[in-house]
């Protein structure tokens, strides 16, 4: 579904990305860890086409390829991102920042449907259709994006650190929605995350990226015997 | 003297509004594009020499010579993104750039209109009534042309409230006011955002000056500075990110002169207005700290 080869990013001239080549198949979730300034939040922004990436970058989505393509016309090929810090539409009321997730849709009865099959997925926002989205606590407002994100009926979603500054029972709340809600709507899932064994819980495969490299990847079982990652990411906690 | 005082308080919330809905523009323009426009003004007064060229020269029906002078100005807000912005936006420094060049505009659209129409001043035809003949309440005398502005802005403010809160373009352009990063990445056509942004506060800008019209005459003022700095005053009241406050901002400064010109002199009507609005502003910013 995703094929990244070569990916190199730079910001003014210094690299963040360093040749990542990355897959991710159709259904698969898929997640990106590695410590603070490594790369991912730049990976993501490259694929929703926020960035440009450097001659000879590839990122093919559905077998198309996608650089140097505005990032408005990459969300309609059915790539969706929560982003880090959740970046909700502050004084817009709930329903129109889901609302905002259906602009670039054409089946406009359909998507004002799905607009109100967010408030299933997520019954916590209901009753709350009409405040603005700057007055939710922060674990609303990650509910709110990833509904957002959802509204927009993406093949592929991606979603950046979720469980950045989220009480441990939201997060929970979060990663068994990943888990289990959007694996039964079809979506495959790109995580990016610091938290290498809630990431590892949910998730197929997983890429360790590290100064704007990959560092090592595999299947979530490989990844978690390695003594390396072990040492490294888990830093004695245990699965 | 209470029927002079509710004379004062009509006629300056009606001209207030309209200094308003110039803030109301600049609002609207600084939320999506973090710019001033210094030729902001201009528009105003583009819109009352057209609607003039249209309604009195070509003998066409006032409203149909507003409706088209203000999409002419919002096609010369059009041409501005295009051939003014856009290159400077490219550019490291541009903004202040456009801050300039928008300055060196609205001397260029000064001239321009001294060569198209002359430099004195043409009464506006009595469209919203004859100003000898207003509209007697008891002992109050109500001007036709304020209540007819109180009509427009009223509609006009529904109207635009109705876009911004039932369309999905003027959803998108208030969430690209609020966040553009995450407004591109929802897949909106941010150049697109800011070229309708462009339009709207000129469009917006040229109905002021068409309802100013009467009162300022179809002149030079129109596109000056002193008027100007009241639009950009009554965006500061609405701190920029109001658009709404920005209206009642300038309600305030009509208010503020029309009193100003009952207990002191018209001589002193700006001069106090505006000391008035710099300390305004001063209290403001201290009761915020
Ligand atoms: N807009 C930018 N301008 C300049 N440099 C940037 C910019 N964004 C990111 N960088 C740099 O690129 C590198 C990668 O940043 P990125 O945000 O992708 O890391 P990250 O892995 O997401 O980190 P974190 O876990 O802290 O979110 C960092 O060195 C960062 O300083
Ligand atoms: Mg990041």
């Amino acid at each position: 579904m995703l094929r990244i080869k070569d990916l190199n990013v730079s910001y003014n001239g210094i690299p963040a990305l360093k040749g990542v080549s990355l897959e991710v198949k159709e259904g698969e979730t898929v997640s990106v860890l590695g410590p603070n300034g490594a790369g991912k939040t730049t990976l993501l922004r490259a694929i929703s086409g926020l960035v440009q990436p450097s001659p000879g970058s590839s990122i093919e989505f559905m077998g198309r390829e996608i650089v140097g393509m505005p990032a408005a016309n990459i969300v309609p090929l059915g790539i969706a991102q929560v982003p880090e810090g959740r970046q909700i539409f502050p004084e817009l009321t709930v329903l129109e920042n889901i609302e905002i997730g259906t602009a670039r849709r054409t089946d406009r009865a359909e998507a004002k449907k799905d607009v109100l099959r967010m408030f299933d997925l997520f019954p916590e926002l209901k009753g709350r259709e009409k405040q603005n989205g700057g007055t939710l606590s922060g674990g609303e407002q990650q509910m709110l994006a990833m509904c957002r994100a959802l509204a927009s009926k993406p093949r592929l979603l991606m979603i950046d650190e979720p469980s950045m500054g989220l009480a441990p029972v939201v997060v929970q709340r979060i990663f068994r929605f990943i888990k289990n809600e959007i694996r039964k709507l079809g979506i495959t899932v790109l995580l990016v995350e610091q938290n290498t064994a809630l990431s590892f819980a949910v998730s197929d495969r997983a890429y360790i990226l590290a100064q704007g490299q990959v560092a090592m990847s595999g299947t979530v079982a490989e990844l978690s015997r390695d003594q390396r990652v072990k040492e490294t990411y888990f830093r004695g906690r245990t699965v | 003297m209470l029927s002079i005082w509710i004379q004062n308080a009509v006629s300056g919330v009606a001209i207030g509004l309209l200094y308003g809905l110039i803030g109301l523009g600049v609002v609207l323009f600084f939320q999506t594009t973090n710019l001033l426009n210094f030729a902001h003004i201009s528009s105003a007064m583009l819109g009352a020499y057209l609607c003039y060229m249209f309604n009195v020269t070509l003998h066409l029906p006032f409203v149909l010579a507003m409706v088209l002078a203000i999409i002419l100005v919002a096609c010369y807000g059009l041409l501005l993104k295009r051939f003014v912005y856009e290159p400077l936006a490219k550019r490291e420094g541009g903004r202040l750039e456009f801050i300039i060049a928008t300055m060196m505009l609205s001397v260029f659209l000064l001239n321009a209109v001294i060569v198209l129409w002359g430099g004195v001043p043409k009464p506006f035809p009595n469209v919203f009534g004859d100003p000898a003949k207003p509209l007697i309440i008891g002992s109050v005398a109500i001007q036709t042309h304020s209540l007819w502005v109180l009509g427009y802005v009223t509609v006009f403010v529904i109207a635009l409230q109705s876009f911004f809160t039932k369309t999905m373009t003027g959803k998108s352009l208030r969430a690209v006011a609020q966040n553009q990063g995450a407004a591109r990445l929802m897949g909106i056509d941010v150049e697109k955002m800011l070229t309708i942004s462009f339009m709207l506060s000129t469009g917006i800008t040229a109905l002021a000056g068409i309802l100013l019209a009467p009162a300022y005459f179809v002149s030079l003022d129109l596109g000056g500075g002193i008027i100007g700095i009241k639009g950009f005053a009554a965006a500061v009241v609405g701190r920029m990110n109001k658009p709404y406050v920005a209206l009642l901002g300038g309600v305030l400064i009509g208010l503020a002169e029309n009193f100003v010109v009952l207990y002191a002199s018209s001589v002193y009507r700006d001069v106090i207005t505006f000391a008035f609005l710099i300390l305004f502003l001063v209290v403001r910013k201290k009761a915020e700290v």
